[in-house]
């Protein structure tokens, strides 16, 4: 007998919610497992598909300047944060790796950023003989 | 109050457990994805990009003028297609694990061969930019930019390859039942070795098609 076909529960202000809970648990048939929605994926699909899409526009309109190159630096940030926290699902996983992999594409971005504006005094800096 | 009523509380309960269930990250702190093994693997892929990325960096800082030019003369569309691809080969993957938690293994495996897919038309992408590139006089040793993007692009490819071999070895554990709902680390362990060839890309595509 399924809860709502069974006239003995009656409700009245003193009993707590977890209480009544209870009750219909106890009554009601065992339901399957949830299941785990993956719905918040297909938005950060949509949103990796567009971030993608505005770098290629900016591949093929925009004229080399530091703004450009900071906005294309900031996307490969945000790409990769996306992919490391929700598909890799590493947001919660072991710290050593999460810290690492997303150390790794904060470095190379901004070391692209830093070359696009210093390459002369990079030059310098790596020259063997002085 | 009435049993309507109730049934309504419990069902907002119910609906609140699942939305927290599926914000709530799915590894804790103590624990690798997959196994220890191929975080090394995956690591040690990550220094060689690191290396090839540094080589783009010094060449770079030598050759601005080869560097400036060189992205105008790469066939923008094959590497955003390529770009879109793998993004999406890795969304695929994902939705096969979600799915085989939710022990449907059929539409796992479904949603791995989609992976796979891409993985495949990233090969014959290449394939037609590579040719592109010839059909225009580019090859690896127009100059420099160009070297470094034939190592680069090249060495990725292979590791596209590797990652395939992966995906199909998985497919291959779900068939046989070996990967389940509750055991399939060995799936998990595959999925990262492929998203660290996605993020790779995710690099090198603004660095060889974009920046000038």
């Amino acid at each position: 007998m399924t809860h709502s076909e069974n006239p003995s529960i009656s409700i009245d202000g003193n009993h707590s919610i977890n209480k009544l809970s209870a009750i219909i648990e106890a009554e009601a048939p065992r339901e399957p497992k949830p299941q785990k929605s993956s719905r918040h994926l297909d938005i950060l699909w949509l949103c990796l598909m567009i971030l993608t899409i505005i770098n290629a526009a900016i591949a093929e309109q925009a004229e080399p300047s530091f703004l450009v190159t900071l906005i294309i630096c900031s996307i490969i940030v945000l790409k990769a944060r996306l992919v490391i926290d929700y598909f890799m699902e590493l947001k919660g996983a072991s710290p050593y790796i999460y810290h690492l992999m997303n150390a790794y594409f904060y470095v190379f971005p901004v070391l692209a950023l830093f070359v696009w504006l210093y390459p002369e005094q990079l030059v310098e800096l790596i020259q063997l003989v002085p | 109050m009435n049993v309507q009523v109730i049934d309504t509380v419990i069902a907002d309960e119910v609906s609140d457990e699942i939305a927290e269930e599926n914000v709530k990250p799915f590894f804790d702190s103590k624990t690798i994805p997959g196994n220890p093994a191929i975080w090394v693997g995956i690591f040690s892929e990550l220094t060689e990009f690191a290396l090839f990325f540094v080589i783009y960096f010094l060449a770079r800082a030598h050759y601005p003028a080869e560097f400036e030019e060189g992205p105008l003369h790469l066939h923008t569309l094959a590497g955003t297609l390529n770009t879109l691809v793998l993004i999406s080969s890795s969304y695929f993957l994902v939705k096969g694990i979600f799915s085989l938690r939710n022990d449907r293994p059929n539409i796992a495996v479904r949603w791995l061969s989609l992976t796979l897919f891409c993985g495949a038309c990233y090969f014959a992408i290449k394939l037609w930019e590579y040719q592109w590139n010839t059909a225009a006089g580019i090859d690896i040793n127009t100059n420099k930019f160009f070297a470094v993007y034939y190592y680069t692009t090249f060495n990725h490819l292979l590791h596209v390859g590797w990652g395939s071999l992966g995906i199909i070895w998985s497919i291959s554990q779900i068939k046989s039942g070996n990967f389940t709902a509750d055991n399939h680390s060995g799936l998990i362990a595959a999925a990262c070795y492929w998203h660290m060839i996605d993020l790779a890309w995710i690099v090198i595509f603004p660095l060889l098609y974009v920046i000038r």
